[in-house]
Protein backbone atom coordinates (compact mmCIF):
# COMPACT_ATOMS: atom_id res chain seq x y z
CA UNK A 1 0.00 0.00 0.00
CA UNK A 2 1.13 3.51 -1.20
CA UNK A 3 0.09 6.29 1.81
CA UNK A 4 0.41 9.87 0.60
CA UNK A 5 0.95 12.27 3.28
CA UNK A 6 -0.91 15.57 3.20
CA UNK A 7 2.28 18.12 4.32
CA UNK A 8 0.43 20.11 6.92
CA UNK A 9 2.75 20.75 9.78
CA UNK A 10 4.96 18.49 12.39
CA UNK A 11 2.30 15.46 13.18
CA UNK A 12 1.68 14.89 9.73
CA UNK A 13 5.71 14.66 9.29
CA UNK A 14 5.90 12.65 12.25
CA UNK A 15 3.30 10.19 11.25
CA UNK A 16 4.89 9.92 7.80
CA UNK A 17 7.86 8.26 9.54
CA UNK A 18 6.01 5.98 11.70
CA UNK A 19 4.15 4.51 8.37
CA UNK A 20 7.78 4.72 6.63
CA UNK A 21 8.51 1.29 9.17
CA UNK A 22 5.50 -0.14 8.80
CA UNK A 23 4.99 -3.45 7.58
CA UNK A 24 1.96 -2.86 5.68
CA UNK A 25 2.79 0.26 4.01
CA UNK A 26 4.81 -0.34 0.63
CA UNK A 27 5.80 3.45 0.67
CA UNK A 28 5.24 7.12 1.87
CA UNK A 29 4.48 9.79 -0.64
CA UNK A 30 4.58 13.24 0.60
CA UNK A 31 1.64 15.01 -1.71
CA UNK A 32 3.59 18.92 -2.41
CA UNK A 33 3.79 21.48 -3.48
CA UNK A 34 6.73 20.45 -0.40
CA UNK A 35 10.28 19.56 -0.40
CA UNK A 36 11.49 16.18 1.75
CA UNK A 37 14.75 14.91 2.05
CA UNK A 38 13.25 11.24 3.64
CA UNK A 39 10.26 11.00 0.74
CA UNK A 40 9.74 11.15 -2.64
CA UNK A 41 7.17 14.23 -3.25
CA UNK A 42 4.66 14.06 -6.27
CA UNK A 43 2.64 16.88 -7.55
CA UNK A 44 -0.87 14.57 -7.17
CA UNK A 45 -1.99 11.74 -5.11
CA UNK A 46 -2.63 9.27 -8.49
CA UNK A 47 -0.36 6.99 -7.07
CA UNK A 48 -1.45 6.64 -3.19
CA UNK A 49 -3.84 4.41 -2.19
CA UNK A 50 -4.81 6.51 1.28
CA UNK A 51 -4.08 10.08 2.40
CA UNK A 52 -3.10 11.22 5.54
CA UNK A 53 -3.14 14.30 7.15
CA UNK A 54 -4.05 16.40 10.59
CA UNK A 55 -5.84 20.13 10.86
CA UNK A 56 -9.26 21.26 9.00
CA UNK A 57 -8.13 21.46 5.63
CA UNK A 58 -7.24 17.85 5.47
CA UNK A 59 -10.79 16.83 4.27
CA UNK A 60 -11.22 18.86 1.86
CA UNK A 61 -7.62 18.55 0.20
CA UNK A 62 -8.56 14.80 0.44
CA UNK A 63 -11.45 15.41 -1.28
CA UNK A 64 -10.03 17.50 -4.40
CA UNK A 65 -7.31 15.28 -4.49
CA UNK A 66 -10.05 12.08 -4.48
CA UNK A 67 -8.25 9.64 -2.12
CA UNK A 68 -9.73 8.36 1.27
CA UNK A 69 -8.30 10.21 4.01
CA UNK A 70 -7.15 9.17 7.48
CA UNK A 71 -7.92 11.89 9.60
CA UNK A 72 -7.06 13.44 13.50
CA UNK A 73 -10.53 15.18 13.38
CA UNK A 74 -13.60 14.74 15.94
CA UNK A 75 -16.17 13.88 12.90
CA UNK A 76 -16.50 11.78 9.94
CA UNK A 77 -16.16 14.98 7.09
CA UNK A 78 -16.71 14.33 3.89
CA UNK A 79 -13.29 12.43 2.10
CA UNK A 80 -12.26 10.95 5.20
CA UNK A 81 -12.44 7.05 6.02
CA UNK A 82 -11.13 6.94 9.70
CA UNK A 83 -11.14 10.19 11.86
CA UNK A 84 -10.31 10.81 15.88
CA UNK A 85 -7.17 9.82 15.31
CA UNK A 86 -5.22 11.83 17.99
CA UNK A 87 -4.27 11.34 21.82
CA UNK A 88 -7.86 11.83 22.03
CA UNK A 89 -9.12 8.89 20.27
CA UNK A 90 -6.09 7.27 21.44
CA UNK A 91 -7.66 7.52 24.79
CA UNK A 92 -11.35 6.99 23.76
CA UNK A 93 -9.65 3.65 22.17
CA UNK A 94 -8.48 2.88 25.90
CA UNK A 95 -11.75 3.10 27.29
CA UNK A 96 -13.30 1.56 24.30
CA UNK A 97 -11.46 -1.87 25.99
CA UNK A 98 -12.69 -1.61 29.66
CA UNK A 99 -15.87 -2.67 31.11
CA UNK A 100 -17.16 0.39 32.89
CA UNK A 101 -15.18 3.33 32.23
CA UNK A 102 -15.29 5.98 34.66
CA UNK A 103 -13.16 8.46 33.58
CA UNK A 104 -11.36 9.09 30.22
CA UNK A 105 -9.31 11.82 30.13
CA UNK A 106 -6.00 13.08 28.19
CA UNK A 107 -3.37 15.61 28.84
CA UNK A 108 -1.21 16.87 26.02
CA UNK A 109 1.02 20.31 25.87
CA UNK A 110 -1.52 21.59 22.62
CA UNK A 111 -4.63 21.36 24.44
CA UNK A 112 -6.69 24.05 26.47
CA UNK A 113 -6.26 24.43 30.33
CA UNK A 114 -9.81 23.21 31.51
CA UNK A 115 -11.25 24.66 34.59
CA UNK A 116 -14.19 21.57 35.58
CA UNK A 117 -12.16 19.60 37.72
CA UNK A 118 -8.84 18.11 38.55
CA UNK A 119 -7.74 14.48 37.23
CA UNK A 120 -4.67 13.01 38.42
CA UNK A 121 -2.50 11.71 35.58
CA UNK A 122 0.96 9.31 36.00
CA UNK A 123 3.27 11.48 36.61
CA UNK A 124 5.75 12.73 35.10
CA UNK A 125 2.16 15.12 33.93
CA UNK A 126 1.05 14.79 37.40
CA UNK A 127 -2.83 16.34 38.47
CA UNK A 128 -3.88 18.53 36.10
CA UNK A 129 -7.27 21.06 35.69
CA UNK A 130 -9.58 19.35 32.84
CA UNK A 131 -12.19 20.56 30.98
CA UNK A 132 -15.44 17.87 30.60
CA UNK A 133 -16.40 17.98 27.05
CA UNK A 134 -17.01 15.32 24.28
CA UNK A 135 -14.82 14.38 21.05
CA UNK A 136 -16.72 12.65 18.25
CA UNK A 137 -20.11 12.06 20.44
CA UNK A 138 -17.84 10.68 23.64
CA UNK A 139 -17.26 11.93 27.23
CA UNK A 140 -13.90 12.84 27.58
CA UNK A 141 -11.87 15.37 30.02
CA UNK A 142 -9.03 17.63 28.60
CA UNK A 143 -6.45 18.86 30.03
CA UNK A 144 -3.27 21.22 29.18
CA UNK A 145 -0.25 19.39 29.88
CA UNK A 146 2.38 21.27 31.68
CA UNK A 147 5.68 20.44 29.89
CA UNK A 148 6.06 18.62 26.65
CA UNK A 149 4.69 15.38 28.19
CA UNK A 150 1.10 13.87 27.55
CA UNK A 151 -1.16 11.44 28.95
CA UNK A 152 -3.63 9.03 27.77
CA UNK A 153 -6.01 7.52 31.10
CA UNK A 154 -8.82 5.48 31.59
CA UNK A 155 -9.76 4.78 34.37
CA UNK A 156 -12.05 1.13 35.15
CA UNK A 157 -13.76 -0.17 37.86
CA UNK A 158 -11.19 -2.59 38.52
CA UNK A 159 -8.15 -1.15 36.48
CA UNK A 160 -6.13 2.06 35.34
CA UNK A 161 -4.84 2.08 31.99
CA UNK A 162 -2.78 4.80 30.60
CA UNK A 163 0.14 6.01 27.88
CA UNK A 164 2.58 8.45 28.52
CA UNK A 165 4.82 9.74 25.99
CA UNK A 166 6.20 13.07 24.54
CA UNK A 167 3.29 15.12 23.12
CA UNK A 168 4.20 15.37 19.90
CA UNK A 169 5.52 11.93 19.50
CA UNK A 170 2.13 10.58 20.85
CA UNK A 171 0.37 12.80 18.22
CA UNK A 172 2.08 11.50 15.25
CA UNK A 173 1.75 7.49 16.58
CA UNK A 174 -2.22 8.47 17.11
CA UNK A 175 -2.37 9.53 13.27
CA UNK A 176 -0.54 6.97 11.60
CA UNK A 177 -2.03 4.03 13.86
CA UNK A 178 -4.76 4.72 11.69
CA UNK A 179 -3.87 2.85 8.81
CA UNK A 180 -4.94 -0.75 10.44
CA UNK A 181 -8.16 0.04 10.88
CA UNK A 182 -9.31 1.22 7.70
CA UNK A 183 -12.44 -0.77 6.40
CA UNK A 184 -15.82 -0.50 4.22
CA UNK A 185 -17.56 1.92 6.16
CA UNK A 186 -15.64 5.46 7.70
CA UNK A 187 -15.48 4.86 11.50
CA UNK A 188 -13.47 6.44 14.63
CA UNK A 189 -10.47 4.43 15.33
CA UNK A 190 -12.19 3.15 18.51
CA UNK A 191 -14.65 1.09 16.78
CA UNK A 192 -11.33 -0.65 15.91
CA UNK A 193 -9.90 -0.21 19.20
CA UNK A 194 -8.02 -3.19 19.77
CA UNK A 195 -6.26 -3.04 16.27
CA UNK A 196 -6.16 0.51 17.11
CA UNK A 197 -4.08 -0.09 19.90
CA UNK A 198 -1.59 -2.92 19.08
CA UNK A 199 -0.88 -1.06 15.75
CA UNK A 200 0.47 2.05 18.36
CA UNK A 201 2.30 -0.53 20.49
CA UNK A 202 3.91 -2.02 17.55
CA UNK A 203 4.88 2.12 16.43
CA UNK A 204 6.51 2.67 19.70
CA UNK A 205 3.73 3.83 22.17
CA UNK A 206 3.64 2.20 25.80
CA UNK A 207 0.60 1.20 27.64
CA UNK A 208 0.80 0.56 31.05
CA UNK A 209 -1.90 -0.21 34.25
CA UNK A 210 -2.65 0.46 37.90
CA UNK A 211 -5.01 -2.44 39.39
CA UNK B 1 48.91 23.74 89.18
CA UNK B 2 46.23 25.10 91.12
CA UNK B 3 42.65 23.76 90.62
CA UNK B 4 40.26 26.69 91.14
CA UNK B 5 37.32 23.74 91.12
CA UNK B 6 36.18 24.55 87.69
CA UNK B 7 35.48 22.72 84.39
CA UNK B 8 38.77 23.81 82.06
CA UNK B 9 36.49 23.37 78.58
CA UNK B 10 37.88 25.68 75.36
CA UNK B 11 35.01 28.23 73.46
CA UNK B 12 34.68 25.09 71.13
CA UNK B 13 33.74 22.28 73.26
CA UNK B 14 31.30 24.63 74.81
CA UNK B 15 29.51 25.76 71.80
CA UNK B 16 28.89 22.17 70.90
CA UNK B 17 27.68 21.28 74.23
CA UNK B 18 25.20 23.84 73.91
CA UNK B 19 24.53 23.12 70.23
CA UNK B 20 23.96 19.55 70.27
CA UNK B 21 20.72 19.01 70.94
CA UNK B 22 19.84 21.50 68.54
CA UNK B 23 21.86 19.06 65.71
CA UNK B 24 20.46 15.91 67.07
CA UNK B 25 17.39 17.35 66.42
CA UNK B 26 17.50 18.40 63.17
CA UNK B 27 19.03 15.38 61.86
CA UNK B 28 16.11 13.57 62.78
CA UNK B 29 13.75 15.74 61.29
CA UNK B 30 15.64 15.31 58.14
CA UNK B 31 15.40 11.61 57.97
CA UNK B 32 11.75 11.79 58.76
CA UNK B 33 11.12 13.79 55.40
CA UNK B 34 13.38 12.07 52.93
CA UNK B 35 12.17 8.88 54.04
CA UNK B 36 8.40 10.68 53.43
CA UNK B 37 9.63 11.92 50.03
CA UNK B 38 11.09 8.33 49.03
CA UNK B 39 7.64 6.75 50.42
CA UNK B 40 5.86 9.39 48.22
CA UNK B 41 8.03 8.38 44.59
CA UNK B 42 8.16 4.99 44.82
CA UNK B 43 4.89 3.88 45.68
CA UNK B 44 2.92 5.48 42.82
CA UNK B 45 5.67 4.93 40.55
CA UNK B 46 5.86 1.09 40.91
CA UNK B 47 2.04 0.95 40.70
CA UNK B 48 2.06 1.27 36.78
CA UNK B 49 2.77 -1.91 34.96
CA UNK B 50 3.64 -1.91 31.41
CA UNK B 51 0.85 -4.16 29.37
CA UNK B 52 -0.12 -5.45 26.02
CA UNK B 53 -3.15 -4.01 24.71
CA UNK B 54 -5.83 -7.02 24.99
Amino acid sequence: MKVGVLASGDTAVRAAHSLSAHDTVEEVLVVGPARSRSFRVVPDASECDLLIGSGDDAPVRAQKLGVPLLWDGDNPADGVVVWGASPVGLALALGAREPDPRIIAVAHPDLEEGFDHQVRFPDPVGSAKVADTTFGGRHVALAQSPARFAACLAVGSERQVTIVDDGAFMSGIALAAAIDVVAEEVAPVWDSALVYLQTAAVMGLVMAEDR
Amino acid sequence: MADDGQDRVGPYTDLVKRLSPIIILGAIAAFLIIRRRDGEVVIPDSAWNPVDPS
